[in-house]
């Protein structure tokens, strides 16, 4: 009888432990690396859709932005390469993470659709794009809180994001809800830095008046998943995507 | 577009616990002291019984 209520002691602690999402117990978090490095990219040729968290890693000497993006259907990488400068039109489905200097990684969470994916360096369009086939699956063991906050990314302004949060590690959800890409870049800034002080700062000869915080970008009708390290201070979140139709930086439309 | 927000200082008083616990940490630690208060009573009885 002893033996019998130990060995449902021993069974009933280890299904709870199992179960458990605590580090120690939990089964890793598998993760999709895409490395950039001064050769090009390093990319699985083959990866599980659905939902994954996406690393993206700078093992260069000199900054990118990673550009992770899918083919539309029909679309193929010699027609992608034959467009030039018109194969914008021929991706959609955009997850992505904003400027990565080197040495450093940043991540998000998307449900990526099966096809062809590619990666290329927005900053540095000579370095040819590495293209992934990826098939329908249940995505890598990701999973994302049922009540995450949900940013909507309209033409032209954000919605959900509260003036007023506590310090913590919130995933938000991002869902773009406008008929162009759009992204959250988040900075944080010092108290008195106004808007228009702080996009004054971007002009290439001088740091930017605020500190990065992590960036994702998407498509029309696509959502990304992103954990922000809020700590106590002022935020900003921008958008820096040009209007597709005027071109003009989003910023200054608001 | 862009818009600003504010994280405010964390709050003084402790976080509030108890119906907002997960489960699995609540059965966690209860099933580690069952575990321990089990393992004290039969090494008592074993030793008692040895005797």
């Amino acid at each position: 009888m002893k033996h019998v209520v130990f060995l449902s002691l021993l069974v009933l602690l280890t299904v709870v432990a199992i179960r458990s999402p605590l580090g120690a117990f939990a089964a890793p978090k598998a993760s999709y690396g895409i490395e950039m490095n001064d050769s090009g990219f390093v990319v699985a040729d083959e990866l599980e859709g659905g939902l994954v968290t996406l690393t993206f890693t700078n093992a260069g000497t000199t900054p990118g932005i990673p550009i992770f993006t899918r083919l539309k259907d029909g679309e193929t990488p010699e027609s992608f390469a034959a467009a030039g400068p018109t194969a914008v039109n021929l991706v959609e489905n955009l997850a992505t993470v904003g400027f990565l200097p080197p040495g450093m990684r940043d991540s998000l969470i998307a449900d990526l659709k099966p096809g062809t994916w590619l990666v290329m360096d927005q900053i540095n369009p000579a370095i040819p794009p590495v293209f992934t086939n990826v098939v329908a699956g249940e995505g890598d063991g990701t999973q994302v809180p049922a009540d995450a906050p949900v940013i909507g990314m309209h033409n032209f302004a954000f919605t959900g994001i509260a003036t007023t949060q506590t310090p913590g590690k919130p995933t938000w959800k991002m869902e773009n809800k406008g008929t162009q890409p759009h992204e959250v870049a988040l900075y944080q800034i010092e108290e008195g830095v106004t808007p228009q002080v702080f996009l004054a700062s971007f002009d290439g000869n001088s740091p930017p008046a605020g500190i990065p915080f992590g960036t994702v970008a998407t498509t029309p009708g696509d959502a990304i998943w992103k954990e922000f390290n809020l700590v106590p201070g002022n935020y900003i979140a921008v958008c820096f995507i040009p209007d597709a139709e005027s071109g003009v930086p989003t910023p200054s439309s608001v | 577009m862009m818009t600003t927000f504010t994280v405010a200082d964390a709050p003084a008083t402790m976080p509030q616990t108890g119906s907002a616990t997960p489960w699995y940490l609540t059965w966690l630690g209860w099933g580690a002291v069952v575990l321990i208060a089990v393992l004290t009573v039969r090494a008592v009885v074993l030793k008692a019984t040895v005797r």
